[in-house]
């Protein structure tokens, strides 16, 4: 480990931690346990600079990510649903923050599962293959899971759909 | 709501979050994990030491004997660190009325005990440099590596003797996905290497490409299907299917570039996705995921992968899922003896080929492979029947 690396590292982490946060905190649905998550995944890619530096680190951080984060969800126990946790720390106006406070409780009514497809199928835009890879899971189950996580969000948050003006049109 | 929805969604939630300060945290913490390691690495090195001096001191007890080798190879260390408690043992559970056991996890994997096989060999390493070819031979593993992109970088094949061997792979087109067009996908999957080994089918947009591994023939082929990414072959290696309607996951469809259909009902279970089944006489091995085993329960994590034998005689072994670097670990590779099945293990980084005894639940290591550093992005290997 050389002083150049922990240059470049901390340029590209200080480049790339918001980008990832932001898909952290999607995972999570928790800000505190969002910086967690991305805390442990950047310091894997710091262990690993070395090699990584030329290569995808971004890539690779997303993958710990995802994966630390389903690790954690299967040691709690699966499927538990929480209550909406509050807006991150940020912006606040009312409109736009209501509209976020109902996607955030939308998501809690997700499986874990179910949430981290649509994370990385809608947010990442990863593939299929991509996602199924990156999950551990086979590509079937993120076709079904997909469908499943869409229809659960329909049926638990009415709310968001009239807020879409999906309702009454 | 639309996929589109969603997106909009999920980017107004995320752009929301406010940016953290962790870069330097980071590394004085990657900083303090390394010097534990290292001191860690010492400890062991030191009582290693010392109880290699306590063994001999115990065992040259005066009477002049030492200990010596046994030779065996079917024991040789397959990894650092020694092998695992000795095998074999009784079974976890009963699934289907055959034996199960529960596997190793990930980190188990590297003390396991190694096993020599014919037909495979005891390593596999693709990070040397070799030259382009396009007639690799009979191979029985075909690696792939994508760019970000999904673009494939490099194809190598892997003779029986572990011989590597990289395809030249002109003019191939990104692969687009039907289900979504925006989304690309490796034109290298887990089935592309025929049964045999002698023919490696790519997906492209409407077609697809068969080498000739032996001949260095090459062959484009158009396909009905626009989803031709999950192309496999036939157990004979004589046809390629094209599987289609996966949105329906309890329904594979099989279709063949001459437009005959079938059902693949191969598993009584019920059809999988298309990780190919192995048979060798009344038996047959598939690798399947999205079966919760409550009986095992938490110790296999929610979506543990198994390797189920049917039909003759019935067995599964579980392996857990909940690694930290979690991956679609594995798929059969083949029967390497009357009870033996051949499958790989695959992490992040790591990809293995281990063997199952499916009577007494042993499990060693096959093969391992090393892979090149700059394959960092996605690595994908098919491997051929190895069964005999």
């Amino acid at each position: 480990m050389v002083k150049g690396d922990e240059a470049s590292f901390t340029a590209w982490a200080a480049a790339r931690q918001h980008a990832l946060m932001r898909t952290a905190f999607l995972l999570t649905g928790d800000y505190q346990r969002a910086e967690d998550l991305l805390q442990d995944a950047l310091t894997k890619v710091a262990l690993r600079w070395s090699r990584l530096a030329d290569g995808q680190p971004e890539a690779y951080a997303r993958t710990i990510l995802v994966r630390d984060n389903v690790s954690w969800w299967r040691r709690r126990g699966r499927e538990i649903v929480v209550e909406a946790p509050p807006e991150p720390p940020g912006r606040h106006d009312t409109v736009a923050s209501e509209r976020r406070m109902l996607v955030t409780d939308a998501l809690n009514h997700l499986t874990d599962k179910q949430r981290s497809i649509l994370v990385l199928r809608f947010y990442e835009d990863f593939s299929v293959p991509q996602t199924a890879q990156t999950l551990g899971i086979s590509e079937g189950t993120v076709k079904s899971q997909t469908h499943a996580a869409l229809a659960r969000l329909r049926q638990k948050a009415p709310e968001l759909a009239e807020l879409l003006g999906e309702v009454g049109r | 709501m639309t996929e589109q929805r969603v997106r909009e969604l999920l980017t107004d939630v995320a752009d929301a979050v406010p940016p953290p300060d962790l870069a330097a945290r980071a590394w004085q913490r990657s900083v303090r994990v390394r010097r534990r390691r290292v001191a860690a690495t010492a400890v062991v090195a030191v009582g290693t030491v010392v109880a290699v001096i306590g063994v001999v001191g115990v065992l040259n007890d005066g009477s002049g004997t030492m200990p010596r080798p046994d030779g065996d190879q079917e024991t040789r260390m397959a990894a650092d660190g020694p092998p695992q408690a000795a095998l074999p043992r009784p079974p976890d559970t009963q699934i289907n009325g055959g034996p199960a056991w529960v596997g190793p996890t990930i980190e188990e994997e590297a003390r396991l005990p190694a096993h020599s096989s014919a037909v495979l060999p005891a390593s596999i390493d693709l990070a040397s440099s070799v030259p382009a070819t396009d007639k690799p031979g009979p191979s029985v593993a075909a690696f792939a590596a994508s760019d970000s992109e999904n673009h494939l970088k490099e194809v190598m094949l892997v003779a029986h003797d572990g011989h590597v061997s990289r395809l030249e792979t002109p003019n191939l087109d990104i692969v687009h996905n039907p289900d979504n067009g925006n989304d690309t996908v490796l034109p290298l999957n887990i089935s592309s290497l025929s049964p045999d080994g002698r023919k490696l089918v790519l997906a492209q947009n409407h077609e697809v490409v068969v080498y000739d591994l032996v001949s260095g023939a090459r062959q484009d082929l158009p396909t009905r299907n626009e989803e031709s990414y999950n192309v496999g072959w036939t157990p004979d290696s004589s046809e390629i299917q094209l599987p289609k309607g996966v949105m329906n996951p309890d329904t594979l469809q099989i279709t063949t570039p001459q437009g005959q259909t079938q059902v693949d009902s191969s598993d009584p279970d019920g059809p999988t996705d298309i990780w190919p089944p192995r048979t060798r006489g009344e038996l047959t091995a598939q690798a399947r995921s999205d079966q919760p085993v409550p009986a095992l329960g938490s110790r296999l994590g929610t979506d543990p992968v198994l390797i189920r034998v049917w039909r003759a005689q019935r067995a599964t072994l579980a392996l857990p899922s909940d690694t930290e670097d979690l991956g679609p670990r594995s798929r059969v590779v083949g029967w390497l003896g009357p009870d033996d099945v051949a499958f790989q293990s695959q992490d992040y980084g790591t990809y293995r080929v281990l063997d199952w005894d499916t009577h007494t639940g042993e499990v060693r290591v096959v093969t391992n492979v090393t892979l090149p550093d700059s394959w960092n992005h996605g690595v994908t290997a098919s491997w051929a029947d190895v069964s005999h």
